[in-house]
């Protein structure tokens, strides 16, 4: 019995987590007003449902379509249903991104109109080993670009406007087009202003602000 | 009886299959009509071209069909522009198009802007923007601005800004843009050895 009701208890544990990153309870009412409305939740638990389903055979991959497609026109998220992210997803302005097959750990933050793709329009777009592997804790900025069979660490924060197109190790900055990575700062003391561009603690803060 | 749209057909048969579609079907046109599939965009923006140079009533149902496009698909794509058949929007979000004029193949990827350098020119001035050569990648959250010339088998990065001319073959990158020449076979450097082993497959 217990392996009936286990991949629902991994669904809900999942949901449970993004519901949670972006300062919601998680409840039954939450998962309904989800399905129904466009909002930042919204966006997150119709790909969770897509995720889970499109494999699941005839009646539940049809469901799995209709949940692709209102993402897509409510929220304006395009997300593959063969990417793989880990729990506390959080888009607090889903408008305009488009999320290939990547894989990614937990507590991914995305601002608006982010890219994760391909690297060339040439490769095969279902093939997931082209697509980018993210770590934990990872925050991409507004309209950033991550494209290509690259790995970026834990910690790692993608600057507004970036196009990354390297590997970015665990806890650093990657910046500008195309993206120069900056080391993680091991002083309170600042040297230059490309490095109070973007702060991680204030990419964090924007948890708080509504 | 429909013997006057053939040319039409045959123009949405070579997006459809750009898009990947090999057979067109009526049901496909209605999933395409309420945008519940990506070719939606391409649809309603070929509809609109039709009906834009057929006079008053017909150029007014053209207006709406590309607000339905704006407010379905969250794209614009101006009824004026003149592309080539095998346009292809992968993810319409954000695209914005004014009135250019583009040869075959154009693939324009999601929040990509291709329109006028300044906003006192006329907006129906097809001088006033970009023309582009056939087989054009345009990639996601780039722009190109004013009547720039785009040669053949151009690609244009990702999140580039491109104000200037790029002759066929090279790639425009970075913001602003700098044009990388097309590769030759004999010179080649660790960092782009790697999609050049595709470069050769194709």
């Amino acid at each position: 019995m217990s392996q009936v009701f286990s991949p629902f208890k991994q669904f809900f544990e999942l949901v449970a987590g993004d519901a949670k990153a972006c300062d919601r309870r998680p409840s039954m009412v939450l998962y309904m007003k989800a399905l129904l409305g466009p909002s930042r939740f919204s966006s997150v638990f119709l790909f969770r449902v897509d995720s889970a389903l499109h494999d699941k055979g005839l009646p539940w991959s049809l469901l799995a379509k209709l949940a692709r497609r209102w993402n897509r026109l409510w929220n304006n998220f395009e997300i593959s249903e063969g990417a793989r992210i880990g729990p506390g997803m959080y888009l607090p302005h889903p408008f305009g991104v488009v999320i290939g097959r990547i894989s990614a750990g937990s507590n991914l933050i995305i601002l608006q109109n982010a890219t994760f793709g391909l690297k060339d329009i040439r490769f095969d777009y279902q093939d997931s080993s082209h697509y980018p592997r993210l770590g934990d804790n990872v925050t991409v900025g507004a309209g950033a670009a991550v494209l290509g069979n690259i790995a970026i660490g834990d910690g790692a924060v993608i600057g507004a406007n970036a196009v990354v197109i390297t590997d970015v190790p665990a806890g650093c900055r990657a910046v500008g087009n195309p993206a120069r990575v900056i080391p993680p700062r091991t002083s309170l003391l600042c040297t230059s202003d490309a490095e109070l561009a973007f702060e991680p603690s204030a990419a964090i803060d924007l948890r708080g602000a509504d | 009886m429909f013997s006057h749209m053939k040319p039409f057909f045959e123009l949405l048969q070579e997006d459809a299959k750009a898009y990947g579609r090999e057979r067109l079907t009526v049901s496909f046109f209605i999933t395409s009509l309420f945008g519940l599939n990506t070719f939606s965009a391409v649809f309603l923006y070929r509809l609109g071209s039709v009906l834009i140079h057929k006079g008053m009533p017909w150029a007014a149902l053209a207006k709406v069909i590309s607000k339905y496009n704006y407010w379905w698909n969250s794209c614009e794509i101006r009824p004026h522009a003149r592309i080539g058949p095998g346009f292809h929007v992968p993810h319409p979000i954000g695209v914005h198009i004014g009135p250019i004029s583009a040869g075959r193949n154009l693939i324009v990827h999601q929040n990509a802007s291709l329109v006028l350098k300044d906003r006192r020119l006329h907006h129906l001035d097809p001088h006033a923007f970009p023309s582009f050569g056939d087989n054009v990648v345009v990639g996601p959250n780039a722009m190109v601005l004013g009547g720039v010339v785009i040669g053949d088998d151009v690609m244009i990065g990702a999140g580039a800004v491109v104000h200037t001319d790029v002759p066929a073959g090279c790639r425009a990158v970075g913001n602003p843009a700098r044009i990388i020449p097309p590769r030759t076979p004999s010179i080649r450097t660790d960092a782009e050895g790697a999609s050049e082993k595709f470069v050769a497959v194709s």
